[in-house]
């Protein structure tokens, strides 16, 4: 190949690269309609009483925080999840489950995620079971940082 | 010289012309051949891993509890964030394609023979750094599969002599993988790396500049070209080829997240990445221990490379065992990498 061609190719390629960047972009201006995002803020983990850090220890140590976020305050996306596109915050669950309704919860997990979109593609967060290593004990301390989880001076209900 | 130029060179005293030497330097003919031009690949894959890596760091957070939502968060919410991702991972697959290439076409036409064996120590030390980049990366993303990568690929390292263990605790920061592991994996990749890389990447260049590039065996012509602007020119085409091919590969194909790391929930199918499978299928065939001894000795023999075939030489001349035994080795690595992928 000559000097000559090898100069044309180099342009030509360089115009294939430059729409294939303004291509991305388009794509990711699609994206981001089509998942409605929201801006991620990571906090620093609250300070919480001496009798929940073991419940708190537990939350962190299975890895509950990466998802439901740091306090259960949520907001980790999971796209065309029935759940607002999102895994659910944590801070009702004293509200909405009862004691052993939340441990049974826990113990199975989610194995599929119900999709928000029937026709969108499979979210790729889905909760898993943790009956095999979490003890009795374990299990009472997550349920109560759970529980505690609720923001102080909410009442629910009419 | 210009007025601009002299006040330039008054302060910094170097002599353009001396800058302009290694561009003008003349390249054997044979390096006009597309093959020969794949040695400055890898380093351009570093360039775009390395500004990508720094764009990534923006968002990632290397602690257990917040990396895989980092990494979600990066995949679907941050502008650009997939596409960053994506080219990083599509970058680092082919990286070690590229060294992999070069290392063939360095390997079959014997560039490495007397006196460039120590440009082979660099080239092999080069390879073994972007395996170790690779594995430090991928178990950055924190997912069940890069979580238990991570825990098989330094289980292994129990197994090597004498050290073996202490140096899995040093790893690992603990017995098993932690929230320490991923911090000093996250260290490894972003600080230790890629200073021991660049390094390494000037250093192999400095060889070749030195010595200059390898006569090609039986090649008479002894005509030369200039490397600016002919052979620059090729390294250009080649450079935009890798990333429209990277750009649109990641357009059709966006990187996407598995599920959560789960210590404790092993997953029933669990193997390392592509580029460990000859590893993985030959420890699989063997015991931990004697498969881990094979591994050693055919790192040690390509490391050694040059002066084996200088030793086979002298056993029996001109009868071409490097090429018997050369291979005899890369067709076993090839058989291994398919078996495992094929088969699993």
């Amino acid at each position: 190949m000559t000097i000559n061609a090898q100069k044309y190719l180099v342009g030509i390629m360089g115009l294939i690269l430059l729409v294939s960047v303004i291509a991305a972009g388009w794509l990711d201006d699609q994206r981001r309609k089509k998942e409605n995002p929201t801006a991620v803020v990571v906090v620093a983990a609250p300070v919480v009483s001496a009798d929940l850090q073991p419940g708190l220890k537990l939350y962190e140590q299975l890895s509950c925080v990466a998802c439901h976020g740091i306090a259960g305050k949520g907001g980790v996306h999971n796209i065309n999840a029935q759940t607002g596109q999102e895994v659910p915050a944590l801070i009702h669950v004293a509200d909405s489950y009862t004691k052993p309704d939340l441990i049974a919860k826990i113990r199975t997990g989610v194995p599929v995620t119900a999709k928000l979109n029937p026709d969108g593609p499979v979210p790729p967060l889905h909760m898993p079971g943790f009956k095999d290593f979490m003890s009795d004990a374990d299990m009472d301390s997550l349920v109560k940082y759970l529980y505690s989880l609720k923001p102080q001076g909410e009442n629910l209900g009419f | 010289m210009s007025r601009l130029t002299a006040w330039l060179h008054d302060r910094v005293p170097i002599d353009p012309e001396e800058l302009r030497k290694p561009l003008k330097e003349p390249l054997p003919i044979h390096l006009k051949q597309w093959v020969f031009c794949l040695g400055g690949t890898p380093a351009m894959l570093f360039g775009i891993l390395a500004i990508t890596g720094i764009l990534l760091t923006f968002y990632y957070v290397p602690y257990p509890s917040q990396a895989f939502a980092s990494v979600t968060n990066i995949t679907y919410k941050v502008r650009m964030g997939w596409f960053i991702r994506g080219i990083h991972q599509g970058a680092s697959q082919l990286m070690i394609v590229t060294v992999l290439l070069h290392m063939i076409r360095v390997f079959f036409t014997r560039a490495y023979r007397k006196p460039r064996e120590f440009n082979w120590f660099f080239g092999v030390g080069l390879f073994m750094l972007t395996l170790t980049f690779a594995f430090t990366g991928y178990s950055l993303v924190y997912d069940q599969l890069s979580y238990w990568a991570t825990t098989i690929g330094t289980n292994m390292i129990a197994d090597l002599p004498v050290l073996g263990k202490p140096l899995l605790y040093a790893l690992r920061g603990g017995p098993t993988v932690n929230p320490n592991t991923l911090t000093r994996f996250y260290d490894f990749h972003i600080g230790v790396l890629p200073m021991m890389m660049s390094l390494l990447i000037g250093v192999h260049i400095l060889m070749v500049r030195l010595h200059g590039v390898a006569r090609l065996e039986g090649d008479p012509r002894e005509e030369t070209y200039p490397f600016f602007p002919d052979h620059m020119l090729k390294e250009v085409i080649i450079g935009l080829l890798i990333l429209i091919g990277l750009i649109n590969y990641v357009i059709f194909f966006p990187p996407i997240v598995g599920a959560l790391a789960t210590p404790g929930d092993t997953p029933g199918h669990i193997r390392p990445e592509w580029y460990f499978f000859p590893t993985y299928r030959w420890l699989k065939l063997t015991t931990l221990s004697i498969g881990m001894a094979g591994s050693i000795c055919y790192v040690t023999g390509l490391f050694f490379w040059p002066f084996v075939d200088a030793a086979l030489e002298k056993i029996a001349p001109r009868r071409n065992l490097w090429l018997f035994v050369g291979t005899a080795c890369y067709l076993v690595t090839i058989v291994f990498l398919l078996w495992e992928a094929i088969v699993g």
